[in-house]
């Protein structure tokens, strides 16, 4: 009998949405847990955060793994979703890694740094990082996605890196307005074909967008 | 035949030391390759704008090239032969999570480090309160780790990709994070594993600069 899955996290997407969409694209046996008192519960999470994954084997033993992004290496480990070889797993990783390069630079500038810096060397450090990094790096897959050819990033077929690619594009094309379909075709066609799918779908509206 | 491996990086330690003493340790056939003009014309050709870059030439002369230094630590763990991901799908998880959580202090203590330049009177607050509220707790959350596994090692009972990570994570930032004054499970992991002589070879490479 397959582990039954539970992921402990905030009442919302956040980043949350990748692991949890792997769940469910992975017919995995899985339910939220929310975060209802963070104050109370943050000190028994294994790092001071979440979200965390547990699993719950059939002989009653429990695996409790937290980090974001080692919950979602593990889950699609297991939905084989990872690359074919040893050459794709790396290249998958390294256009995670990329998007979560991104995301790591992004988020903590808008919340964060907005509150310490002076207005205009918020708008200065944000005008460089969307110049100097996200446009040229988004470019970069743009690139990569038409050299591969296949719609995919690697291989021929769908693996963790068009998932994060798919959940990151909207969260990262600030305004709308950074790359678009014309200047990004391969990267729209990949968002577009993705996120068509049911499950992404549903995924997707159980919350209310958010950042 | 083998491959051999280029390791593109600055003539530095910076963010490489792990990558190099994996390379080191693994018995990879490797060297460094270091800019020449970086700005004006190798950028362009790297994958994402950035270093480090691996670049694997294998027998038949075919390359194969890999970005982002965690991918690169990741990929050179899996083909050094060593176990360095564990034993099983559970222990390869688990070390990853230990890898993320070191990441995490490193990217938050390191955003908070660029703040020196832009508002150094702030950037002192805001350093002590990264310190109260990200990296001690978690830290403290490694070192109980250390002790409850028991080995020595974070998973299991022999060197994996996260220890020799934390080993080069704790000699760029030991210091200031007074690791070996609080933390001496975490301390004496990192002396162990400074020990091996490929470690021990690329952490003399160059001079650690001092970071307070």
């Amino acid at each position: 009998m397959p582990a039954k899955y539970e992921f402990y996290y905030f009442n919302g997407h956040g980043l949350g949405i990748i692991p949890r969409l792997l769940l469910s694209l992975g017919g995995f046996d899985w339910k939220d847990k929310f975060v209802e008192n963070w104050k109370e519960e943050k000190g028994k999470t294994p790092f001071t955060h979440v979200p965390v994954l547990t699993e719950y084997s059939e002989d009653g033993s429990k695996f409790v793994l937290a980090e974001a992004y080692a919950i979602y290496r593990y889950l699609a480990r297991k939905m084989n979703i990872v690359g074919e070889t040893e050459q794709e797993v790396a290249l998958v990783e390294q256009y995670c890694c990329s998007w979560e390069e991104l995301h790591d630079k992004y988020w903590p500038l808008v919340s964060d740094w907005k509150k310490i810096l002076t207005p205009e060397q918020f708008d200065n450090c944000l005008k460089k990082l969307l110049e100097t990094e996200l446009k040229p790096i988004m470019t970069k897959h743009e690139e990569a996605l038409a050299k591969n050819g296949t719609g995919f990033y690697v291989g021929d077929k769908m693996t963790l890196a068009d998932i994060h690619a798919t959940i990151s594009l909207p969260l990262l094309n600030i305004d709308g307005k950074l790359i678009s379909k014309e200047t990004h075709p391969n990267l729209f066609a990949l968002h577009e074909k993705l996120s068509a799918n049911d499950i992404f779908q549903s995924e997707a509206k159980r919350f209310p967008s958010n950042t | 035949m083998s491959s051999h491996y280029d390791f593109f990086y600055f003539d530095r330690h910076g963010i490489a030391l792990t990558g190099r003493s994996l390379l080191a340790l693994g018995g990879f056939d490797w060297s460094n390759k270091f800019p020449e003009n970086w700005t004006e014309v190798e950028k362009a050709k790297t994958p994402f704008g950035r270093l480090p870059v691996l670049i694997e030439t294998r027998a038949d002369g075919s390359k194969f090239i890999l970005a982002e230094s965690n991918a690169i630590n990741r990929y050179l763990a899996r083909k050094s032969g060593l176990g360095l991901l564990g034993s099983n799908e559970d222990e390869a998880a688990l070390i990853d999570q230990y890898y993320e959580s070191w990441g995490e202090i490193v990217a938050k203590g390191g955003r908070i480090r660029r703040l020196r330049d832009l508002e150094p009177e702030k950037y002192a607050e805001q350093f002590e309160t990264f310190k109260e509220t990200v990296a001690i707790p978690i830290l403290l959350r490694h070192e109980e780790a250390l002790i409850k596994n028991g080995t020595g090692y974070y998973v299991g009972d022999k060197l994996s990709l996260v220890d020799v990570h934390a080993t080069c994570l704790i000699t760029a930032f030991g210091p200031l994070l007074s690791i070996e004054k609080k933390y001496p499970h975490l301390w004496k992991l990192a002396e162990n594993v400074r020990s091996l002589e490929p470690v021990k070879a690329e952490v003399e490479r160059y001079t650690m600069p001092s970071r307070t």
